[in-house]
């Protein structure tokens, strides 16, 4: 029987409360040097507590010794690389972003300018149409695709991680 | 392409200190999910995550490796809810042998290795975790709470009833070899 997961006192009847888990605490050395005291007395008088602690230590070492995998070199550097795509994604993005929108801006102003001619000579009413729908489906979809990073970076589970 | 990353500074770790989280991570990735390729996907999108956003991470607060084990580790419980959501075929996760030798040549220490993976692998995901993280990791309490978001105070109580379940089931499953291991 073990003294300290049983009553909570110890062997020699002294009844002083020591939890089984200082056990682990022992163990691993995360005891203060009072608790560290308390508990190597404890371990003199007791047979059963030092068996306990001895099974605990094996299974401890065991586990240390747990062949591990690794991922390996290539592995590591393509994970690694794959970042760069992301900061020339970004880039590309910027400059997408703000190509697009100068001819964007360029392409209104000069719609409301010179209104609207469907017999112009220069620009068929049908090409400013089809012009037009081209630069407004791009700001839509990539509205669209902001308002998901937007969204997604709100409700990003992992952005409050805190050590 | 590995170099650019340093080069414009996106992580404040050195290119050695990314490779040993990564691996840290593995490790533990590993033993949560039993199964390699999921293992690196975990790490793959933890590092994706960090990459996408540097600021997630705060050197004022404490050590990367905390800090990315808790990412992971968060990562491998999404995928246990997946797989409980849709399970897969007990064929298609992998059996990763904890043997080192073949199979003509299983030494007593091997037979050990296999009989505590196994027990470990059948612990419920908390306690098999806190076991990983103190005796495979070698955490300190205080980075264990970190990693768990648990109270310090209660690591050691709760790493004390894994062990104790660990010590239980290699008890009832192979009596024989824990009286001759526990000698």
């Amino acid at each position: 029987m073990n003294p300290l997961s049983e009553s909570g006192n110890s062997a020699s009847g002294r009844g002083v409360l020591v939890g089984s888990e200082w056990l682990s605490g022992y163990l691993d050395g995360e005891l203060t040097q009072q608790q560290r005291q308390q508990v190597e007395r404890l371990l003199d008088e007791s047979p059963a507590l030092r068996s306990e602690l001895a099974e605990l230590e094996k299974m401890q070492s065991t586990v240390k010794t747990l062949p591990h995998k690794e991922i390996g070199k290539e592995r590591l550097n393509e994970m690694a690389s794959s970042p760069t795509q992301q900061v020339t994604r970004k880039f590309g993005w910027v400059l997408y972003v703000v190509g697009l929108a100068v001819l964007v801006g360029w392409g209104v102003f000069r719609f409301l300018r010179d209104g609207v001619r469907p017999y112009d000579d220069e620009v068929h009413l049908v090409e400013k149409i089809a012009t037009s729908g081209l630069y407004i489906g791009f700001v839509l979809l990539l509205l669209s695709v902001l308002r998901q990073r937007m969204n997604e970076a709100r409700n990003d589970r992992y952005k409050d991680v805190q050590i | 392409m590995y170099v650019v990353i340093y080069e414009m500074n996106v992580l404040p770790v050195s290119k050695q200190k990314l490779d040993a989280l990564c691996e840290d991570g593995f490790r533990l990735a590993v033993q949560i999910l039993r199964h390699r390729e999921d293992a690196m996907d975990a790490v793959h999108d933890s590092l994706q995550h960090w990459l996408d956003r540097p600021e997630a991470y705060d050197a004022a607060r404490g050590a990367a490796r905390t800090w990315f084990l808790t990412v992971i580790r968060n990562r491998c419980l999404d995928v246990l809810r997946r797989r409980r959501r849709q399970p897969r075929e007990s064929s298609l996760l992998e059996e990763l042998r904890v043997t080192e030798n073949g199979p003509d040549e299983v030494s007593e220490v091997n037979e050990l290795r296999t009989l505590v993976q196994h027990m470990l692998d059948g612990l419920e995901e908390p306690k098999k975790t806190i076991i990983i993280l103190k005796d495979f990791q070698m955490l300190t309490y205080s980075e264990i709470a970190e990693v768990l978001s648990i109270p310090e105070g209660t690591v050691m109580s709760r790493l004390h009833r894994a062990r104790l379940e660990l010590r239980n089931k290699l008890v009832q499953h192979a009596p024989d070899t824990f009286i001759a291991w526990s000698g």
